[in-house]
């Protein structure tokens, strides 16, 4: 399951409509609390997120992600402008850095590269994948 | 100054004294004495009297009386000025706009003073010159003023660099926020077009879902303007005044910084209590002045634990001017440093965090605008305050 994270509802109702299309089962969260709450809860194992939110910056996941957790999430972020440098949320235990502005192929296409390198299934039918 | 010799003003005194007394109080060797006192003065003084042509207009000025300083300060002797013709001694002079100024105060007999740049061949610098019409003629005390015009130069030209620097600083600051307000309906705008592609091929779409997509691409493209026209009002610079609204510069501003509040967690209170606020004025140099008052309360207050907050209130005073007041939840400002907030330089910032130019920079930009900044000692909390001028108020004139 992909849980994205953005406080820009169309940013999240956009990515949801790619993964439906694509049938990978898929939770949206506001903010970083929000998805804190929902890792908990469901058997999430990939977050896409904003990085500029208010009531906290993206990579708070990062140190919010609870250890005791059997399978941590990966954590891959997207960012129209940043204060971090892709190396340094990577050295903190990030995926990557997804720049916007981005041709949504694009973005879609190094989430589920991201989803499928971590050995995780992808439930991508091919069928539903129109160009 | 350390000269203990009679100042110009003096001299001007008794040249204005001699003048309405009746001459024949003055005994030769009281003049004697006098030219002995003009001699001595480190100004230069000269007296011309005028050359009139055909129909009465002046056309030279003569020279009656030149004393040791001005022939130094002009590289003559005092003889070879006295008698002399002022355009033929300064061929020039009539196109520099130096004589007509001369005929000027001559004519209207009205004292003036003028700083003046000479550039002869072998005379350059900034002179200082007073001109009085005595009845002896046009006295014209002058003095070199070069070495202060300098000094005043540098200290223009640093501070103007510092200016740039601030100016720069808040750019720079307000290019995250923007990079942010526009990339964002950027990646929207094109994932919409996209998706609404797709759904037009496959001939799977509702004209509701449709018309809904289309609907949210223009608000996208409106919020992206809407975030470069911002910029575009802070960043140009203009040199002539134009019109805009306090309470709009504020709340532009504002949405500047809105990423710096949000990542800081600081909460940020506005409270616009006037409807118009009609300025005619430098528009981008105020809004630099509020961002800087509110990145001043930003790095005021960042790094408390809890409880941060700045406010912006947006009134008018009670003399009728737009008044701005920024108050923020940060430490209060010790009584010495409250002393120095204005002064160019002075910071309490680490250097790389800043010139210590925001303040002094704030101060000449409302000032030039006829308005006043100040660090408000009487409230519980740090606040500065600002009034500027509201156009139509105070002039007379109606609003328009």
């Amino acid at each position: 399951m992909i849980l994205v994270v953005d406080d820009e509802p169309l940013m999240r109702e956009i990515l949801a409509l790619e993964f439906r299309k694509r049938k990978i089962s898929y939770l949206t969260a506001a903010s970083v609390q929000e998805a804190m709450d929902l890792v908990n809860l469901h058997p999430i194992l990939l977050i896409v997120s904003d990085i500029r939110m208010p009531n906290g910056d993206g990579p708070l996941i990062l140190d919010a992600l609870d250890q005791r957790l059997l399978k941590q999430p990966k954590v891959i972020f997207m960012t129209g402008y940043s204060d971090y440098s892709e190396a340094d949320l990577v050295k903190r235990g990030a995926l990557g850095l997804i720049q916007k502005p981005t041709r949504i192929q694009y973005l879609v296409d190094e989430i589920l590269l991201h989803y499928q390198t971590q050995g995780l299934p992808a439930f991508v039918n091919e069928d539903s994948v129109s160009n | 100054m350390t000269q203990e010799v009679p100042r110009r003003d003096s001299v001007l005194e008794t040249a204005q004294t001699m003048q309405s007394r009746d001459r024949d109080t003055w005994s030769s060797s009281h003049i004697a004495d006098l030219w002995g006192v003009l001699d001595a003065l480190p100004d230069g003084v000269t007296i011309y009297t005028p050359i009139y042509g055909e129909s009465s207009e002046i056309v030279d000025f003569q020279f009656l009386y030149a004393n040791q300083q001005s022939a130094k300060l002009l590289k003559t002797g005092t003889e070879d000025l006295r008698g002399a013709s002022l355009c033929e001694s300064f061929p020039g002079i009539r196109e520099s706009g130096l004589f007509n100024f001369y005929v000027r105060v001559y004519r209207s007999g009205k004292s003036a003073v003028t700083d003046y740049f000479y550039a002869y061949d072998d005379l350059q610098g900034w002179y200082r010159i007073y001109l009085v019409k005595t009845s002896m003629g046009l006295v014209k005390v002058f003095q070199d003023i070069s070495e202060e015009k300098q000094v005043e130069h540098r200290w223009k030209d640093q501070h103007a660099r510092a200016l740039t620097l601030a100016r720069m600083a808040s750019i720079g600051e307000m290019t995250a926020h923007l990079a942010h307000e526009i990339n964002t309906p950027l990646t929207i705008i094109s994932a919409r077009v996209r998706q609404l592609t797709e759904l037009i091929q496959q001939n799977a779409f509702s004209t509701h879902e449709a018309l809904n997509m289309a609907a949210e691409v223009e608000n996208m493209i409106d919020r992206a303007s809407l975030a470069l026209s911002s910029l575009q009002q802070i960043a140009q610079t203009g040199e002539r005044p134009d019109h805009f609204c306090l309470q709009e510069l504020a709340q532009t501003c504002l949405g500047l910084c809105r990423g710096k509040f949000i990542k800081h967690g600081i909460e940020l209170r506005l409270k616009v209590l006037s409807e118009s606020l009609p300025v005619l004025g430098h528009r981008a140099e105020t809004a630099q002045v509020i961002l800087n008052l509110l990145n001043n309360a930003i790095d005021a207050t960042s790094s408390q634990a809890m409880g941060k907050w700045v406010e912006i209130r947006v009134d008018r005073s009670e003399d009728l001017q737009g008044r701005i007041r920024i108050t923020d939840s940060g430490t209060k400002i010790t009584p010495d440093v409250q002393k120095r907030l204005f002064e160019p330089f002075f910071s309490t910032k680490e250097l790389r965090f800043g010139t210590g130019i925001g303040l002094s920079a704030s101060r000449s930009i409302i000032e030039s605008q006829g308005g006043k900044i100040w660090f408000d000692s009487e409230s519980i909390y740090t606040s500065f305050v600002f009034t500027i001028p509201l156009y139509g108020e105070n002039s007379g004139e109606n609003e328009r």
